[in-house]
């Protein structure tokens, strides 16, 4: 009787167990070439291939050749970043949102798969970011296709030519704040010390020994931990570390604080709220899409950095950066 | 002198330059010019050649101070300090209006209490010690005077003493600073500066004649005070303030005892934000140092263009350790005293603030105690 | 007297090269009046603030 009893408690578990996943993003956040192969033609699936100048493809490399049944919007031209406030880069309104997602044939049921070049960690983090911003603006089921085109192909995987045209919903966008953070709040966390800052760049611009002409000062936000999104990446793979690794990479970042990802215009650091948020179960993480380009535009905040006078001078006499 | 020597055709005895030093002058002044300027500084640049023009004009007018305040309070011979009012007067014009109307410029103003007045006479006995003030020590040790370069490097030591002992003082009470163009607008400010200028140097002349001594400034200390009085007004537009001498002794002195492991972090002085930017920054953007490196440099090409350089003896060591008495008391002195004879005399009473004054008349009580002290170092008291 | 101040004229300048070069990256040249409340030259606070 009790054995009766018990074998059917484990039944019931274990059907709840296969049918909770199913209710949620059953795909995960990143899905293999094998899985798309297999999905590529369900009703609720739209595949965006991304690739832009960024990547060195754009729209000719897809026309050349594509994952058959994508779609393609370009990350770089195609409206993913807008300028708001004399800061570029940004996330787009809700209007924007609205026709740059319905248009593509995406609504609220749909599962997206977001497919970049897979050739660089920079070209991922534009796919991080495409998954970022559907997400905040209310797509719940999106994906990553790890290793983008190139693992397709390396799969051994067939490819089309041309174009294929998207099927346009309508689209009513909702911002998810709970992902965004703005000058105000990390204002706001430089006073309180209530989250840990978390700088997506290489060293060097890290350390404000480079910059990009979008940002207006070298260094990075005082306190922020130097976390390169490009150590995420396998480049011998050209595909994400797996999750052992990424954690061991994270370890010095407390889990039980809040987090607030940047990086000079929100592209890298998409990467890392990717990592954080979406694979390894960091819950309150938030994207500052403005990130340094914002920060710095007005010189009153304040800024770290250990460049010295000698690097000014090198950069005078062409020496440097 | 050997026949060896008189044979010698005398075009080639007259004396040019001394090149060494004068090329090391120049050389020096380029190279500090050359990183400010790359550093996108041009006002520094400014200060550095007017803190140069300012070193060459002091040696060949041989515009001092001390010697001229020693002459007054031993003889009556006022001819010198009331020179060295002309500057002040000059300088008042550019300084008590711009101050007063433009936001980006300041005078030089301090708070009238114990500090200003322990701190002035303290200077006072120091500078006659010595035998130079903040401008005096900087010119002739620029000028090649071994006993003067001690005396500088003991003023800088003394200063960060003067440092650690200010905010104490500063405890002791005090009343907010008087300025001029605060009660009388910027024009009615400067009327009451160049008045009390006046009834100054009538004052000094009254005691001169008194005395039976001249009053009448000499050529060079006319020209001298015309020459320096603009170049003060120079300083002031590249600065925003008027010219400082002894802050940038603070800064040399703390920054080298930093290197040592000497730890300010507990020390007041170098937590007001002013201090403390200037420990950490670089000295080439602290106004002050910038002037003070000009002065050198520029007094060293003087001399050089002139004599030969640095060619006196040591004095003896009497002398010496008055130098060094009179620099570490100077040093010590000026910290409390917001300044030296150009800092809180030259500036505040440019700036129509009260504290020029009061520096002045406890300075020269200073003077005649340290003129008093000098023979125990075997210096004379004239 | 001379060899004393050709060592202090080069070491000075050399020490004052090198701690500029090594020094922040930062912006224009500034006094302690710069900073705002300051009742001196060196930037000491005002008597009445007490």
């Amino acid at each position: 009787m009790i054995s009766r009893l018990a074998a059917f408690a484990v039944f019931a578990l274990l059907a709840l167990g296969f049918a909770a996943p199913a209710a949620a993003n059953s795909a995960g956040p990143l899905v293999s070439p094998q899985w798309l192969f297999e999905h590529q033609k369900d009703a609720d699936v739209v595949v965006l291939d991304i690739r832009s100048a960024i990547d060195g493809g754009g729209e000719k490399a897809y026309l050349e050749a594509h994952i058959p049944g994508s779609v393609h919007t370009d990350y770089d031209k195609g409206a993913w970043r807008v300028m708001r406030n004399n800061v570029p880069f940004m996330l787009p309104s809700v209007p924007e949102l609205d026709a740059l997602i319905g248009d593509l044939g995406i609504d609220e049921t749909t599962q997206v798969v977001v497919v970049p070049a897979g050739v660089s960690p920079t070209d991922f983090g534009s796919a991080a970011r495409v998954y970022w911003t559907l997400k905040i603006a209310g797509v719940p089921n999106v994906s990553i296709l790890d290793g983008g085109v190139a693992g397709w192909k390396a799969a051994g995987l067939p490819l089309k030519s041309g174009r294929e045209e998207p099927s346009p919903k309508i689209f009513n966008a909702t911002i998810d704040k709970s992902m965004l953070a703005e000058v105000g709040d990390v204002e706001q966390i430089l006073t309180s010390h209530n989250a840990t800052l978390i700088d997506a760049r290489p060293p060097a611009f890290y350390a404000g020994k480079e910059k990009t002409p979008q940002v207006a000062a070298y260094g990075h936000i005082p306190g922020a931990l130097d976390v390169d999104s490009a150590s995420f990446y396998d480049d011998a793979t050209n595909r994400l570390k797996s999750k052992a690794e990424l954690a061991t990479i994270t370890a010095r970042i407390p889990r039980d604080k809040p987090a607030v990802s940047y990086c000079n215009t929100g592209h890298w650091a998409a990467t890392d709220w990717f990592v954080l948020h979406e694979l390894l179960g960091y819950k309150n993480m938030r994207l500052f899409d403005g990130s340094m380009a914002a920060w710095a535009a007005d010189p009153k905040r304040p800024i770290e950095s250990t460049r010295t006078k000698w690097d000014d001078l090198k950069k005078r006499l062409g020496m440097g950066s | 002198m050997s026949t060896a020597t008189a044979a010698v055709p005398a075009a080639r005895n007259r004396f040019v330059a001394d090149r060494l030093f004068l090329s090391l002058a120049v050389m020096a002044t380029a190279i500090l010019l050359a990183l400010v300027l790359l550093d996108g500084q041009p006002a520094s640049a400014g200060l550095i050649l007017g803190g140069f023009a300012l070193g060459i004009a002091f040696f060949k007018f041989e515009f001092s101070y001390t010697a001229s305040w020693r002459r007054f309070l031993t003889k009556g011979e006022a001819g010198g300090l009331i020179g060295g009012l002309i500057a002040i007067a000059i300088a008042a014009v550019a300084v008590v209006p711009v101050a007063a109307l433009f936001p980006n410029y300041g005078g030089a103003i301090a708070p009238l209490g114990p500090s200003l007045i322990i701190g002035a006479f303290t200077f006072g006995i120091g500078m006659q010690l010595a035998g130079g003030c903040g401008s005096g020590t900087l010119y002739t040790a620029g000028a090649g005077s071994g006993r003067m370069l001690v005396a500088l490097a003991f003023f800088v030591v003394g200063s960060v003493f003067g440092s650690l002992s200010l905010p104490a003082f500063l405890a002791l009470g005090g009343v907010d600073p008087i300025l001029a163009s605060d009660y009388l607008g910027p024009w009615g400010g400067l009327v009451a500066t160049l008045a009390s200028l006046a009834l100054a140097a009538f004052v000094i002349a009254l005691v001169a004649k008194k005395r039976g001594a001249n009053f009448k400034p000499s050529r060079a200390y006319v020209a001298g005070g015309v020459i320096i009085g603009l170049l003060l007004i120079a300083v002031f537009a590249a600065g925003g303030h008027p010219w400082s001498v002894t802050f940038g002794y603070t800064v040399w002195g703390a920054k080298i005892a930093r290197t040592f492991g000497v730890d300010f972090s507990n020390a007041a002085f170098w937590k007001w934000p002013g201090p403390q930017h200037a420990l950490t920054d670089s000295v080439l953007t602290d106004t002050s140092s910038l002037t003070d490196f000009g002065m050198l440099l520029g007094a060293m090409a003087a001399a050089a263009e002139a004599k030969p350089f640095a060619s006196g003896a040591w004095p003896p060591a009497k002398s010496l350790l008055a130098a060094v008495v009179g620099g570490l008391v100077m040093g010590w002195g000026a910290r409390l005293g917001f300044g030296c004879n150009i800092g809180a005399f030259v500036g505040g009473v440019a700036s129509g603030s009260l504290h020029g004054w009061v520096w002045f008349g406890c300075a020269l009580a200073g003077c005649f105690i340290g003129i008093r002290l000098r023979p125990l170092f075997g210096l004379s008291r004239e | 007297m001379r060899k004393v101040y050709i060592v202090v004229v080069l070491a000075g300048l050399a020490l004052v090269v090198f701690q500029h070069l090594s020094s922040a990256s930062t912006g224009r040249a500034v006094s302690p009046e710069d900073f705002a409340g300051a009742c001196a030259p060196c930037g000491a606070p005002c008597p009445s603030k007490k």
